[in-house]
């Protein structure tokens, strides 16, 4: 069995008239450190199932199964201790608590796991040990990011998901990200997931996941991703 | 387009739309409810007043009022009719003071209310007033009066009435019994036998409002008139009376001189006898004393004058416009308080909302819609809410507010049909307020908002830079510190505007709340702080003018042999004047022989000095304040017509009324006492009335008060007073609620990114509320504290305004008072925060991957 099982997952919001079916019975797997990218166009499905995979909602019918744990039918409480422990979650805006330095930021994160990084040194591991002091005010939008991928691996999580990570950032700055992202799964052997409606990233990823009206519709596995450095859009 | 899309925005923001509204009612129906109460007071008692045809002017002659003297004032011009009147003694069950009036069926001033039966036909019948006293009389029952001019004396109840006159329970004293007139009836005019009238009323042409500064500048006016009049009246008079007495006196002198010579004759003549000689002397001394006797009821008759009383010298009335008074004074503070608390909220409320909408004006703007359409919207929002909160507000205020008001103090008035208007101008000015204030605040951060170019509004707004707070400099402190509560003291400090609205929004109405229940306190607290405290003597005799020696010998060893009687205190008590500012002010000077601290507390109120009463003056506290005195000053006075020019050695706790006390004078004779402390045992109302009834019996008594009675009439008064203060405590309660409420509401709405973040963080439901509501409760307990402090402020402030130069309040607020202050605060605080709890639950983890708006 696959690390994370997507099977037959139906996702339907509203009721009667106003139904809107925004899964159509999607089935996919993601293994164990890999590094996927699930692509996709606005509408297509693919915010529904990050939402799914990361705890924040459940799935209407079929089955979503975590490194063996069914999360299908978890309650909210269940829900919430399997984001807290399980997943590391990089949003587009970043979502810095503005009053808390870098390093705070952090700190606000592993307050709630037990088992979690120093987050010094995982700052540091993403480039800012210079900077842990400083509010996210004072940081460039890339450095935002930056705090914002160590508040999520700081936890020790089994996945870490990232909802157009580069989507805020410029080029040069969206690439050292999409590089972080890659090396944090190279060298922790943390399964990461990046969703995103630019298929230039596709390349570097392991398994690219298509999504269309509401299914995933194509998947494939790429033999030999691109390093980052090679890619372009 | 834009009325619809106004209409959208309400329906789509209609919690806050109606919360906004909720606060506006409280507020602008607060401020119109309270500021009506005084006026409809005041209406009411001008109705009744034209209703009744209540008298303007009360005159009263010591000489008695003749049909000359009514003749003579008609002829001037005035409405006058003249009553007989007398207080007497009825014995029915238990002996009471009764005022006698006389009953004119065509009377057309002061119109008596018949509330059961029918008034009186035959002289051997009367009409009673329904009260306490009374209340197990029946129509049918024969009342026996004591002394006094009438031909019946056995008097049959035909019905009960209420009289004009009185509109309080509270009556004249009189020298009968305890000295409290129990009732008054009205037996028909032809029952009485004497010549002449006791009282005459004036009536003038119709008054609309006698509170008015036109109907005082009338009375004046009038009284002086009334004056002259009465005056040539009396001089007649006085000439009427005297010329007989005069030729009476001078024949008296005749005879006394003729006689007197006789006497100097005989006296050394041996030929008559001793028995003759004494005939002679106590006839002599007979006319002597005749003499002396018309040489009193000369001066008597010489000293005699009228008494021209208006309408705010009927007790009834004064204490009423004293009310009055009293109320509009809380009306000017209090309700203001409560609206700056109001209308800091909707500012609060607006801001957020607008801010909350940045993009879709910004995307409007850059539609190229003018400013003033975008504008638009949220004008129509604020002042539809406004305006319905308005209108419901003073409609609901009027209403209830001074109802309630008047309903409480209807217990002590007997004066029905409350006047209860709407007062536009009362309405137009709450509403006003109320409007620049939330248009205020809308446009203000409208054209704040505007003046961005489009492009910047549809970028996120830069969010507020995190900063370090002071107590982070202070590493003691900050390091010991769990870190979620360094989260929370930096969050607190982060919002200046919201930590200081919060913090005015709670402190402002923990401090109208407190002041609610410290106004209370004071109130009640003033009788037996005064009469338990200060004064711990039970009652006071006061004796006639022309007590002798003897008789006042006779007295103490009477008093003293009562059982009831444990202590007694000579003392010599004057009435004084003293001048401030414009008005006087009435001072007893008290000067004991024997030691006053057994009968009354000489101790300064703040340092608790107790002082002794050896040399200077000790004055009461409020007279040195009003006189601006400090101990050591001088202070000059007149007793009569002997100036004294004594040092202030101390300054004496005191609540009603000013006092002087001063040691006694070596000089003065010992027997200059003209007043008699008494403490007694623990004596039932019913006992202290008989003690009472017996005392008066011994001669060279005058009157005999209990503290008991002052005690009763002041707290029913006051009573009145702390039913407005436990509005006061209700309404507030309102406004610290739906305050609190809103603020945590602008709260969580603000912050509602940062919250789904940390719910998708994997915060339980219960940490996300800890996070939010560690803050709130550092804000409520910095609220809090303030607020007690503030609220101690606006007690003293409150009611130095409402006290009157006679008294004093004790602005201390008791412990029991914070307690429940608090106790409201937290029950209200854990309401809301209980609500916000399924607010933050509610909060969709999906905003979190929302862009910024």
């Amino acid at each position: 069995m696959s690390y994370i099982e997507f099977k037959e997952v139906n996702k339907i919001y509203g009721e009667k008239e106003n139904k809107i079916h925004a899964l159509v019975n999607t089935s996919f797997q993601i293994e164990k450190s890999e590094l996927v990218v699930i692509l996709g166009p606005s509408g297509a499905g693919k915010t529904t199932a990050l939402n799914i995979l990361g705890g924040m909602d459940n799935a209407t019918s079929g089955e979503v199964i975590i490194d063996g744990k069914n999360i299908t039918h978890y309650s909210k409480k269940e829900l919430t201790r399997y984001r807290r422990n399980d997943i590391g979650f990089v949003f587009q805006f970043y979502n810095l608590i503005q009053n808390l330095t870098a390093l705070e930021n952090v700190e606000l994160a592993i307050e709630i796991c037990k088992d979690h990084f120093d987050p010094k040194e995982i700052l540091k591991s993403v480039g800012l040990e210079n900077r842990m002091n400083n509010f996210p005010s004072q940081l460039s939008g890339g450095e935002q990011q930056r705090v914002a991928i160590a508040r999520a691996i700081a936890k020790n999580p089994k996945i870490l998901l990232a909802d157009e990570p580069t989507g805020a950032l410029d080029y040069t700055t969206g690439k050292q990200i999409l590089k972080l992202l890659k090396q944090i799964q190279q060298e922790r052997g943390v399964t990461v997931i990046i969703i995103t409606h630019n298929s230039a990233i596709a390349p570097m990823a392991d398994k690219v996941i298509k999504f269309k009206n509401g299914q995933a519709e194509n998947v494939i596995l790429n033999e030999k991703p691109l390093p980052v450095e090679e890619i372009e859009w | 387009m834009l009325i619809k899309e106004s209409f959208i925005s309400i329906k789509k923001n209609y919690k806050r739309y109606i919360s906004l509204i909720l606060i506006i009612l409280l507020g602008v129906g607060f401020y119109a409810g309270i500021k009506a109460s005084s006026p409809d007071m005041k209406d009411t008692l001008n109705h009744f007043y034209q209703q009744h045809n209540l008298y303007d002017f009360q005159l009263i002659s010591k000489l008695g009022i003749l049909e000359e003297d009514i003749a003579e004032l008609q002829n001037a011009g005035y409405t006058v009719e003249a009553i007989y009147s007398f207080d007497t003694v009825i014995k029915k069950q238990e002996e009471n003071a009764v005022k006698v009036y006389s009953y004119d069926k065509n009377s057309k001033i002061n119109t008596l209310t018949l509330i059961e039966g029918k008034y009186p036909q035959q002289e051997n019948e009367c009409v009673i007033e329904k009260n306490e006293t009374t209340e197990d009389f029946k129509i049918g029952d024969k009342l026996t009066v004591g002394q006094g001019n009438l031909n019946q004396k056995e008097l049959t109840i035909t019905g009960f009435i209420q009289s004009p006159i009185y509109i309080s329970q509270e009556k004249d004293s009189t020298n009968l019994l305890s000295g409290k007139i129990d009732y008054y009836l009205y037996t028909p005019k032809e029952n009485f036998t004497d010549d002449y009238y006791s009282i005459l009323y004036v009536d003038l042409d119709n008054e609309k409002s006698i509170f008015s500064k036109s109907y005082d500048k009338k009375i004046q006016d009038e009284e002086k008139k009334l004056q002259e009049i009465t005056n040539k009246r009396n001089t007649i008079r006085k000439e009427e009376l005297l010329n007989p007495i005069r030729n009476q006196q001078n024949t008296l002198e005749q005879q006394y001189n003729t006689l007197k010579e006789q006497y100097e004759n005989i006296e050394n003549n041996p030929n008559i006898s001793n028995e003759q000689k004494e005939t002679l002397a106590t006839t002599l001394e007979s006319l002597e004393n005749s003499k002396v006797e018309l040489e009193d009821s000369i001066q008597t008759i010489e000293d005699s004058e009228w008494y021209i009383l208006d309408i705010t010298s009927n007790i009834g009335v004064y204490q009423y416009e004293q009310d009055t008074l009293r109320l509009s004074n809380i009306a000017e503070i209090f309700p203001l308080v409560f609206f700056v608390v109001a209308i800091l909220v909707c500012l609060t409320t607006m801001t957020r909302m607008i801010e909350e909408q940045r993009s879709q004006i910004g995307t409007l703007k850059s539609l190229g819609y003018t400013s003033f359409t975008i504008m638009f919207k949220y004008i129509i929002y604020a002042l539809s809410a406004t305006l319905i909160g308005s209108i419901m507000g003073v409609t609901i205020g009027f209403k209830i507010i001074p109802n309630i008001i008047f309903n409480m103090y209807d217990v002590a008035y007997n004066i029905p049909d409350f006047q209860n208007s709407f007062q536009m101008d009362l309405a137009i000015q709450g509403t006003l307020i109320a409007l620049v204030c939330t248009l205020g605040a809308t446009i203000y951060t409208s054209i704040k908002t505007l003046k961005e170019v489009p492009a910047e509004l549809l970028r996120p707004k830069a969010p507020k830079s995190g900063k370090r707070v002071l107590l982070e400099k202070i590493p003691l402190i900050w390091k010991r510190l769990h870190f979620s509560h360094k989260v929370t003291i930096r969050n607190v400090f982060r919002y200046k505007k919201k930590f200081l609205m919060t913090i005015i929004g709670i402190s402002g109405s923990t401090a109208l709340v407190l002041a609610g229940f410290g106004l209370k306190d004071c109130i009640e607290r003033l009788v037996p702080d005064q009469y338990e405290h200060v004064f711990q003597y039970q009652a006071t005799v006061t004796l006639t003018e022309n007590a002798t020696s003897e008789q006042k010998e006779q007295i103490l060893t009477e008093l003293e042999n009562k059982e009831e009687i444990t202590d007694i205190l000579r003392v010599d008590q004057e009435g004084i004047q003293i001048d401030y500012n414009d008005t006087t002010q009435n001072v007893q000077v008290i000067i004991p022989d024997g030691n006053i601290e057994n009968f009354i507390r000489l101790q300064n109120r703040e340092s608790k000095e107790i002082y002794t009463l050896t040399s200077g003056v000790i004055i009461t506290e409020k007279i040195a304040n009003l006189l601006d005195k400090q101990i050591g000053d001088t202070i000059s006075f007149e007793i009569n017509k002997e100036t004294y020019q004594e040092k202030i050695t101390g300054i004496t706790e005191n609540y009603f009324n000013h006092y002087f006390y001063l040691p006694q004078i070596e000089a003065k004779e010992k027997d200059n006492y003209n007043t008699l402390f008494l403490k007694t045992i623990n004596l039932t109302e019913k006992e202290e009335k008989d003690l009472a009834t017996i005392l008066k019996e011994i001669p060279g008594i005058s009157s005999i008060s209990f503290t008991s009675d002052s005690k009763d009439t002041f707290d029913s008064t006051m009573k009145n007073f702390s039913y407005v203060a436990l509005i006061l405590i209700v309404s507030a309660g309102l406004l610290a609620f739906i305050v609190l409420y809103n603020l945590e509401s602008v709260n969580i709405s603000e912050r509602v990114r940062e919250l789904a973040s940390i719910k998708v963080l994997g915060f339980y439901d219960k940490e996300v509320y800890l996070y939010i509501t560690r803050e709130t409760i550092i804000l409520f307990i910095i609220g809090i504290v303030i607020g007690l402090g503030l609220g101690n402020i606006l007690v003293y402030y409150i009611l130095k305004t409402c006290e009157q130069d006679i008294m004093m309040f004790n602005p201390i607020v008791a412990w029991p008072s914070y307690f429940y202050t608090l106790l409201i605060m937290i029950v209200f605080i854990s309401i809301v925060s209980i609500t916000s709890y399924f607010t933050l639950k509610k909060i969709d983890m999906i905003e979190s991957l929302k862009s910024v708006e």
